[in-house]
């Protein structure tokens, strides 16, 4: 079933996370399995979006999660957990992808997108979700940071400006190409979603 | 504070700039209002906001399969050779420890921590808590055997301290151990009394969680 953004953020607890950074600074296993599990799918999501290669975003995820279990010391306390979380893994990311630079994209990561059974609005449905997705995946990986940080984490722009370390104007003018982008390739398709929506 | 400025004489161009934040509720409460001072007057940008709510929810619901396992992460801190470099107190040990036996040591609990609860027959669920029950004796103590001990000299230290091997060697050569909780105390300072251990520490899985 798709995730919806709504239940994405509620599982942005600061006061969960304080908890279990205390635990994981004094080297609590379990805790660090309660933090991989609650930032898994966000993150995942999230690098898989950004990098669209398969076989780095494990590798990316998993560099980010052990950075957070060897440097959980390192957190000052100055952002939410899950912003130094995202920005860590924004780092890593980048890193990768300018290691791979001469790397095959995927491009079949909009094949990827699993199929909902149902009838034909659900086919309907998936048709514009492949588009969206060949869509996102022609805008560079900082446009796509952008745009998922936005639309999916429901982040605002100064926190996304502080994850990219960038200045704010330039989130909104990578949002504002992003957009544009976006919904040109997908111009037939804009009004059906409205009426869905 | 308010940053609607506009932009090139154009006063729809900073609002719809900020469209997809106000569509997610983040802007602060005078951006907002700002925006919706304008939106009130201006079709053209209600509009923008509808088709920006549109594009939000589709790109939202992306179904998105990146699954990859915690199971993989553990593999990979079994595999690596050591935590990183840093003076560490470890919960599992009383006093400081030189640095490197204390990286080790505490690479080896985690792996060991790790290696036990895997080790009852595969089962059908994708992953086991790390605190979920074993079904087995799970290890209370952690040893290191000094690297020249040999295999004869590790049998009698076992079989003379009254502990079973439960699991190891891992990649930095720890060993888990099992001994009745009453004897512990006495077969470690046992062990380590015969000079042959690097390091021999409770570890308290049955203790208070």
């Amino acid at each position: 079933m798709a995730m919806n953004r709504r239940s994405a953020s509620a599982r942005d607890d600061p006061d969960r996370d304080a908890q279990l950074l205390v635990r994981i600074r004094a080297h609590d296993m379990s805790a660090f399995e309660e933090l991989y599990h609650g930032y898994h799918s966000r993150l995942s999501r999230f690098l898989f979006n950004l990098v669209r290669r398969p076989q780095i975003v494990e590798e990316v995820l998993n560099d980010t999660l052990m950075v957070v279990w060897d440097r959980a010391d390192s957190f000052n306390g100055a952002s939410k957990l899950s912003t130094w979380i995202f920005a860590i893994a924004y780092r890593k990311a980048m890193k990768a992808l300018r290691r791979q630079d001469d790397a095959v994209e995927d491009r079949h990561a909009e094949e990827r997108i699993s199929a909902e059974p149902g009838p034909d609005h659900a086919l309907g449905r998936q048709r514009v979700h492949v588009l969206l997705m060949r869509a996102i995946g022609e805008l560079s990986p900082e446009h796509r940071a952008v745009v998922d940080f936005t639309y999916f984490h429901e982040m605002g722009y100064r926190e996304i400006a502080g994850i990219m370390e960038c200045p704010v104007d330039t989130v909104k003018t990578r949002m504002f190409h992003a957009r544009r982008h976006l919904r040109r390739r997908l111009a037939g398709e804009l009004p059906d979603w409205i009426q869905d929506g | 504070m308010a940053h609607i400025i506009p932009l090139h004489g154009d006063p729809h161009a900073p609002v719809q700039a900020l469209l997809p934040w106000y569509a997610n509720g983040t802007l602060d409460p005078d951006e907002a209002a700002s925006v919706e001072a304008h939106l009130a007057d201006c079709a053209e940008c209600r509009a923008e906001l509808e088709a920006e709510r549109a594009l939000a929810l589709q790109i939202a619901s992306l179904p998105i399969d990146a699954e990859s396992g915690w199971a993989s992460l553990r593999e990979r801190m079994e595999q690596r050779p050591a935590a990183p470099l840093k003076l560490v107190r470890s919960g599992f040990f009383a006093r400081p420890v030189p640095i490197g036996w204390a990286v080790a040591a505490q690479a080896a609990v985690l792996l060991l921590v790790v290696g036990i609860t895997r080790m009852p027959a595969p089962q059908p669920t994708p992953y086991q808590a790390l605190s979920a029950p074993a079904a087995v004796h799970t290890g209370n103590a952690i040893v290191i055997f000094r690297p020249e001990t040999t295999e004869a000299e590790l049998r009698e230290l076992l079989q003379h301290s009254g502990a079973r091997l439960v699991g190891g060697p891992t990649a930095s050569n720890a060993w888990m151990l099992y001994v009745p909780a009453e004897e512990r105390s006495a077969a470690l300072a046992g062990l380590r009394a015969t000079g042959k251990v690097l390091l021999a520490e409770p570890l308290d899985a049955d203790g208070p969680r």
